[in-house]
């Protein structure tokens, strides 16, 4: 099963609502996945292990994983694009 | 019933305001939640360094609009405090590097759990996605109508 880190600055506000949208494009796709919900600060600990890092922060690209910046999901704009980003990485 | 208006109370709702800048507004807004023995005295000086590292400004189809907010540790009860400015302050844009968008809208959120508040975040991302309510929230004078705006906005969300 694939692993998705979702993280937000303080993981419990924008993070959650990434999670939610990100739980529903999985079911709708069919697709199983493991989500770990943290905050910037722990992503480094959770990418070794992750298959992809969805974030609504600005994430300088250390971890060697596929990030997908996911804005669109809180304003609504471009966020078709945005999930075939995650779906193209979960493929 | 709505989690937002229920996070919203109207002693946290402050209309037209004309900040002088971000660290101005976002000082105002947290002495005000700490006043009502919402937040830590902790807290101005969090939202603020937090603001910094991770911006939460975003653009609407419509207007700019922010939500500032920082570690549940400087929060002592759930709480929103909502904004709307008549001169609009620069925000850095989240997500990015260095982009910045003029905001005119604030939700301050005063947040404890993960998981805890999802319905008022998928209330407040619903209202960011509808232009009609957010263009009436830059109008609205009264706390009333702030309100009766963000019920008005939850009814859409249900059609």
């Amino acid at each position: 099963m694939k692993t998705i880190v979702i993280a937000c600055g303080t993981g419990v506000a924008t993070s959650t609502v990434v999670v939610e949208k990100v739980k529903n494009l999985l079911q709708d796709n069919g697709i199983e996945a493991n989500i770990i919900q943290c905050t910037m600060n722990d992503v480094a600990g959770h990418a070794d292990h992750a298959d992809l890092i969805i974030t609504t922060m600005h994430l300088e690209d250390n971890f060697s994983k596929p990030i997908v910046t996911a804005i669109s999901f809180l304003t609504g704009i471009g966020q078709e694009a945005t999930e075939q980003q995650i779906l193209h990485h979960l493929k | 019933m709505s989690q937002l208006i229920q996070l919203l109370r109207p002693t946290t709702v402050f209309l037209d305001l004309k900040p002088e800048s971000k660290i101005d507004l976002l000082t105002f807004l947290s002495g005000q939640l700490q006043n009502q023995d919402i937040v830590y005295p902790s807290y101005a000086n969090a939202v603020i360094a937090r603001e910094k590292i991770y911006p939460t400004g975003l653009q609407t189809s419509v207007c700019g609009v922010a939500i500032p907010h920082t570690d549940p540790e400087h929060v002592k009860m759930e709480a929103v405090s909502f904004a709307s400015l008549s001169k609009p302050v620069t925000f850095q844009m989240m997500g990015m590097n260095d982009q910045q968008v003029e905001v005119n809208l604030i939700f301050m959120l005063a947040m404890k759990e993960p998981h805890g508040q999802l319905e008022m975040l998928q209330e407040l991302t619903g209202l960011f996605q509808n232009p009609d309510r957010l263009m009436e929230l830059t109008r609205a004078s009264s706390v009333e109508q702030i309100f009766q705006i963000i019920k008005e906005s939850r009814k859409d969300e249900a059609l």
